[in-house]
């Protein structure tokens, strides 16, 4: 049994953190849902695992890049025409007061 | 050394800064694009990389970010942590940050001190752009410039200590040449605590006049809240520029949970000991170690020391100075009425006009007898401003002391003249009337007799007179 | 060999008209298969001509004017890019992915931009704002995900070879389901640079074609190491000559291992297929030998807990602001929040909300983290058996391909037909799929693994399994 208990409050509060919003109908669906699926996913538990966490499967480390002359992009306007709403060059977006 | 301290004490008041200053590099921290995004109209200094299109990734870190990164912290003493670290992803949602997370490294550097404040930890993050709340309009051009966040220990106890504390830490970053500096400006969470109250972090301050200003509105609120018996309940505040004051944040754009995890486009950066052995090679001279040289090859007192080393820029004038003067009058002059004259004036004395000579030259006449030590407060005000040599500043000013035992016996004999009662007392035994006649020569010269040869030649004339 | 041999009559027939060909197929059967969300007609027409000429000169580059489909989630300059949602509906790429550079380079021809699962989220290649696509084998079917228009469009002989990408068996999958080629690069050997993120750890491009030589060609061009990726190696780019120079008696070095687990819940048919073709290989002087990876059956939630957290991150940039679908509203709070919610299919915020909630302060330690702690013991897993052996081999999927609508209402049955070629990926090495076989009048796939950077040997044994069926 999965020991997290995903009530109401969390959906409400993954929901808000995820800027995803979700009708009353969707929140009961996915909070079963999510108990199901983590439920099942909880077999993970048997597993022996050391203490270290495998973020990377490669080997490489410290790639960096050496600064020099900056290279300005050539295809800017294609960026900015996909701007959603635009005025003088800027992006658009709500105010906030 | 924390002047104003005292005025604070009941308070038992904690003051820590998250510093972010922008590292100086040609290109941004993960793509090719300048770091020049000033000079560029809106949204034209962007590429894929920091604009977070759809499929593109970081380049790796620019590596002069971290050596100018690695530079700040082995100055402040710091030492870097064994273990590779990451860079991370935080997560929050606005508007100036393309992939609504912020790249920002885990610590790279810690445990060091500048100015007897501890300095907890440094790392290397992004610069979102910038979104105008009140237009509602939002530029790219800065995301991706190079930042270094330098955490503080809460160790400072007055707004005005951690307005000195800034302003002598964005010097000594200035003359290491690793910020950026026509932006001349700092970014800064200022986290406070109060006795009886739980710790508030203003988020949002842009200069370090804001510092000072957002710590004395906190202050006195948090003073208030406590006194009408209010709790003081840890939260974020957001400093507005403008009004000067801090504002609590609605409850919406609290709900934040970072959700840290390394950014897997970014694979693990080592600092191997050869690396920061070729950086610390380089490096000038640590306060630390100034310190020390200061203390003992000029004789100087602690608390002439650490004004002296709080500015780089200073300690070599000084240096400069002392070399023509005795160097313990050209301390305590670099120390006190100049560093002050700077302060007043928001200068440095690398962007202002005076230089070691005015110092070492204005010495030699106090030395001689020619100028007095309330008048070379002037000369350093003037010099800070004007930059004229000492000689024409003088002649200007009309600062010649008069010396010469004539010209002063001929203006003693005149106030005596003038001042028989005076005389008169003194001789029944008056002491104050000495004084008196004192003052009237001084003012009879505009201030510019020699005291200890006046007030001689007086008495003299006035035994005389028996 | 199919795709060598195409080259070669390439340069003695017309190419424009070999497009041509292609395009008329497309504008025949498309409709009804639905394997391109957008098509790149005029400029592969365009394309054509240009390469002609060097063709004509001798100067061509090595793909010599190939058609090449590619999956909608990476970037090609001035084409419109969805990754399969209408996140994406109308956003035109400003700038090329570093493979789609290296493809255009040897003159490769890119003929469209395939439909795919919404952001890859799906293992049927029905979950697309697009449409299902659909298995041009029998039209009743799925084609696998979630590359599915790569595959598909290969499958129907719309284009010569593909591009796709692999984050869980997207590649593999599909191929299987389709009946093609479907390769799936050593994590770091291709660059991601222009690959929309689905789950950055874990994922890669990598090509699909009609034999061992189209995948080893399509290898040698877009492999190698790329300053915009920092994950990426160096590459031998010798993948072509590795399979040109494969000798029938080269069998015989090879040591394979078999896991008894990739065999567990199998579909009998295709357990049959598979098993006849390690026979066969056995019979022809390979030598096979039975193993054991005990973490294996743990393979699907250490890959989806991976894959939800990745995702979640990756996802957040689609506000509306910069680019894509906009809905707004009073404040910038409320205005993503509605972008996102009316742009986002079902899936695709089921992962992102299950990814927000394991990365959480108060569960990460529960999942995120204990994930990521599992994932080592997959990786020693493979690390065990490839001290001792060349190749791991056995079946790509689990069943036969299903019928279109069939498990989307399950997202847990749909999760487990990935059991199979997740392993790969969470442990970085390499793997490709290939037919072997019908069932049912459908292709059953062979899958090898290989360890990390181990492609050539992948190569050998990929041709060595093509000759033992009867290839050229």
């Amino acid at each position: 049994m999965v020991e997290t208990i995903i009530d109401d409050n969390v959906i409400e509060r993954v929901s808000e953190i995820a800027r995803l919003k979700l009708s009353e109908k969707e929140k009961e669906k996915f909070r079963e849902e999510f108990e199901r699926i983590l439920e099942e996913f909880s077999v993970v538990d048997e597993i022996k695992v050391g203490e270290k966490e495998l973020y990377y499967v490669i080997e490489n480390v410290n790639v960096l890049r050496k600064d020099s002359e900056p290279k300005p992009f050539n295809k800017i306007n294609d960026i900015k025409n996909n701007f959603n709403k635009k005025e003088d060059g800027f992006i658009v977006v709500p105010r906030n007061l | 050394m924390q002047l104003h301290e005292d005025k604070y004490k009941d308070l038992n008041l904690k003051i820590g800064l998250e510093i972010h200053v922008q590292l100086k590099t040609e290109q941004k921290i993960f793509c090719e694009c300048s770091t020049d995004y000033i000079n560029s109209s809106p949204n034209n200094n962007i590429c894929p990389i920091c604009t977070s299109q759809p499929g593109s990734k970081p380049m790796g870190v620019n590596e002069k970010a971290l050596e100018n990164l690695l530079k700040i912290g082995l100055f402040f003493g710091c030492k870097a942590y064994e273990k590779p670290f990451y860079v991370q992803r935080k997560h929050y949602f606005y508007p100036d940050l393309p992939s609504n997370y912020q790249r920002t490294s885990q610590p790279i550097l810690g445990d060091g001190n500048f100015m007897g404040v501890g300095i907890w930890e440094i790392h290397i993050e992004e610069d979102p752009g910038r979104y105008e709340l009140r237009e509602g309009k939002v530029d790219l051009n800065r995301c991706g410039v190079p930042l270094a966040e330098i955490v503080t220990a809460p160790d400072i106890k007055s707004p005005e200590y951690a307005r000195e504390f800034l302003r002598d830490l964005l010097l000594s970053l200035e003359y290491l040449g690793v910020i950026r500096g026509e932006s001349g400006s700092i970014r800064a969470d200022v986290n406070i605590s109060i006795m009886g109250g739980n710790r508030i972090e203003i988020k949002n301050v842009n200069s370090v006049k804001g510092v000072y200003k957002a710590l004395k509105y906190e202050i006195v609120r948090q003073k208030a809240v406590l006194q009408r018996g209010g709790t003081i309940t840890m939260e974020t505040r957001h400093f507005d520029e403008g009004s000067m004051i801090t504002k609590t944040l609605r409850k919406k754009e609290t709900v934040a949970d970072y959700r840290y995890i390394p950014d897997p486009d970014l694979v693990p950066i080592y600092i191997s000991p050869e690396k920061l052995q070729e950086i610390e090679s380089v490096l000038p001279e640590s306060p630390h170690n100034k310190k020390k040289r200061f203390m003992k090859e000029y004789s100087l007192g602690e608390e002439i020391v650490d004004a002296l080393i709080s500015d780089l820029y200073l300690s070599d004038f000084f240096e400069e100075s002392a070399k023509k003067s005795n160097p313990i009058e050209s301390g305590k002059w670099c120390a006190t009425e100049l560093k002050r004259r700077l302060n007043e004036k928001n200068l440095s004395v690398s962007t202002s006009k005076i230089t070691p000579k005015h110092i070492s030259d204005m010495i030699g006449f106090i030395e001689r007898g020619e100028l007095s030590v309330k008048n070379a407060k002037w000369i350093i005000e003037d010099a800070v401003d004007t930059g004229e040599d000492i000689t024409s500043l003088m002649d200007k000013k009309n600062f010649y002391q008069i010396s010469s035992e004539d010209t002063l016996l001929d203006i003693i004999e005149k106030v005596m003249g003038d001042n028989p009662k005076a005389v008169e007392d003194y001789k029944s035994g008056n002491e104050n009337a000495l004084h008196f006649l004192f003052g009237k020569v001084v003012n009879e010269t505009e201030g510019r007799a020699e005291p200890s040869k006046t007030i001689k030649l007086l008495k003299d004339k006035l035994c005389m007179v028996n | 060999m199919f795709t060598k041999d195409l080259i070669e009559d390439l340069s003695s027939n017309s190419l424009e008209e070999h497009i041509h060909k292609k395009i008329e197929e497309i504008q025949k059967k498309d409709k009804e298969i639905n394997s391109f969300i957008t098509l790149n007609i005029e400029d592969a027409q365009n394309s054509s001509k240009e390469i002609q000429k060097k063709i004509d000169k001798g100067i061509q580059g090595k793909l010599s004017g190939l058609a090449i489909s590619i999956k909608d989630n990476i970037a090609v300059s001035k084409l419109r890019m969805t990754c399969g949602s209408k996140v994406l509906e109308n956003y035109i790429a400003p700038y090329d992915a570093t493979i789609i550079n290296s493809i255009k380079k040897e003159d490769g021809i890119i003929i469209g931009k395939c439909n795919m699962d919404e952001f890859a989220c799906g293992s049927d290649g029905t979950s697309s704002y697009f449409g299902p696509t659909k298995n041009p084998r029998n039209i009743d079917y799925v084609p696998g995900g979630s590359s599915s228009g790569s595959a598909a469009s290969l499958a129907a002989g719309f284009t010569d070879l593909s591009i796709g990408s692999d984050t869980g068996g997207s590649i593999r999958c599909p191929a299987s389901f389709c009946g093609v080629y479907g390769f799936k690069p050593s994590y770091g050997l291709v660059s991601r640079y222009g690959l929309s993120d689905m789950a950055m750890s874990l994922e890669g491009p990598g090509p699909f074609a009609k034999d061992t030589y189209g995948i080893a060609l399509l290898l040698d061009i877009i492999s190698g190491k790329d300053p915009r990726d920092t994950v990426t190696v160096e590459s031998s780019k010798s993948y072509t000559k590795t399979v040109e120079n494969f000798k029938d008696q080269d069998i015989k070095n090879l040591k394979i291992a078999y896991a008894k687990e990739f065999f567990e819940g199998v579909d009998e048919k295709i357990k049959n297929i598979i098993l006849d073709k390690i026979s066969k290989l056995e019979s022809e002087g390979a030598k096979i030998e039975e193993v054991s990876l005990p973490n294996i059956k743990y393979a699907i939630p250490i890959y989806y807990l991976v894959v939800f957290s990745e995702f979640s991150s990756a996802m957040s940039k689609f506000d509306g602001f910069k680019y894509g679908h906009y809905v707004g509203g009073q404040d910038i709070v409320e205005a993503v929040s509605n972008t996102r919610e009316t742009s986002m299919g079902i899936e695709v915020k089921r992962r992102v909300l299950l990814g927000t909630f394991i990365t959480m302060e108060e569960f990460r330690g529960r999942w995120y983290t204990k994930a990521l702690k599992a994932r080592s013991a997959i990786k020693e897993d493979f690390k065990r058996i490839f001290n001792s052996y060349d190749l791991l081999i056995g079946p790509t999927m689990p069943t036969l391909p299903w019928k279109i609508g069939e498990r989307i209402s399950d997202p847990l049955s749909m999760y487990s037909s990935d059991i199979l070629t997740v392993s790969a990926n969470l442990a970085g090495i390499c793997a490709s799929s290939q037919p072997v076989g019908e069932a049912k009048g459908l292709p059953v796939g062979l899958q090898l693994h290989a360890d990390s950077l181990c492609e050539s040997k992948l190569l050998k044994g990929m041709r060595a399994v093509e000759l033992a069926c009867g290839g050229i």
